[in-house]
């Protein structure tokens, strides 16, 4: 007897809160083309920005939130709602934003020269040595504290790059993004540890 | 916990999400340690810094309704999924 109580609270348990994303994304899935939009009305500025710091090009933000729209509507059907909403459409942005890396880079030779080791496999002094090629003349003694990190989040390799930006502009929690980049959780951490201290060097901030 | 092991979980423990041992051996630690008490306060002050520099940008009332109307019409006539 306990135990049909206790799987019937677990079915209970299990169902999204109503009014949640989740529920919005079973909506959308049971066929109510209403609660896309309140879907798109609650992620596209978030979405929005999270593509804006990931690709160089403004005219193909647009584009790309777009297509990370139409994934969610025809793919909500295989949303699992035990997971968080959030975290599947920041993923299916991802895969929009990688799927663009691969063609831009096949259009520009100069992301060729984008450093690519992320993991901290090569030695700290190597990664150093790394992280001062190419860096962009005076970037350091660049007056627009704003315009100087912007150029350095954009020169860390994109597996850091990404991780950050979710971290620090979207808030998330490192499960979330070890979810939402399909890594494990140390891998975020190290990326993390990387990403900051790269951008610490590059801007030679100390303690005062 | 060692000076070591701490960079390995700073960050967990900046974004207040340190599980509850590792909360309670970085925050002994870093009582007793000078240099990562230190270290901790560039990390953060970094964090911020780097937050408060590039808010969220707006996205106009037209953007919203350009891009909702071309997913629409990118869907055709296509019904809801069910
Ligand atoms: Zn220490």
């Amino acid at each position: 007897m306990e135990s049909t109580a206790d799987s019937r609270n677990l079915e209970v348990a299990s169902l999204p809160a109503p009014g949640s994303d989740e529920e919005l994304v079973m909506q959308l899935a049971a066929g109510d083309a209403a609660a896309f939009d309140q879907i798109f009305d609650r992620y596209h500025k978030q979405i929005y920005n999270f593509i804006r710091k990931q690709v160089s090009e403004r005219e193909n933000i647009e584009d790309l939130v777009q297509e990370v729209f139409l994934r969610v509507f025809k793919s909500s059907k295989n949303f699992d709602t035990s997971k968080k909403f959030s975290s599947w459409v920041y993923k299916i942005a991802l895969n929009e934003v990688k799927r663009h890396w691969k063609k831009s880079a096949a259009k520009q030779t100069f992301s060729l020269n984008t450093p690519v080791g992320d993991e901290g496999s090569e030695s700290e002094r190597q990664d150093f040595i790394e992280d001062f090629r190419d860096l962009p003349e005076n970037v350091l003694e660049r007056e627009n504290f704003s315009e100087t990190l912007k150029v350095l989040i954009d020169r860390l390799p994109e597996k850091q790059r990404t991780v950050v930006i979710l971290k620090i502009y979207h808030e998330l929690t490192f499960e979330e993004i070890a979810e939402i980049c399909e890594c494990p959780l140390s891998t975020v951490l190290s990326r993390m540890r990387y990403a900051v201290n790269k951008l610490r060097r590059w801007l030679g901030v100390e303690e005062d | 916990m060692d000076c070591k092991k701490i960079q390995d979980v700073i960050f967990n423990f900046v974004y207040g999400e340190s599980s509850e041992a590792e909360l309670e051996a970085t925050r002994d630690h870093l009582e007793k340690c000078g240099d990562c008490a230190r270290e901790r306060q560039v990390i953060e002050k970094l964090l911020s810094k780097i937050k408060n520099c590039e808010p969220q940008e707006s996205v106009s009332e037209d953007c919203r309704n350009r891009m909702l109307s071309k997913i629409k019409s990118s869907l055709g006539g296509e019904e809801a999924p069910g």
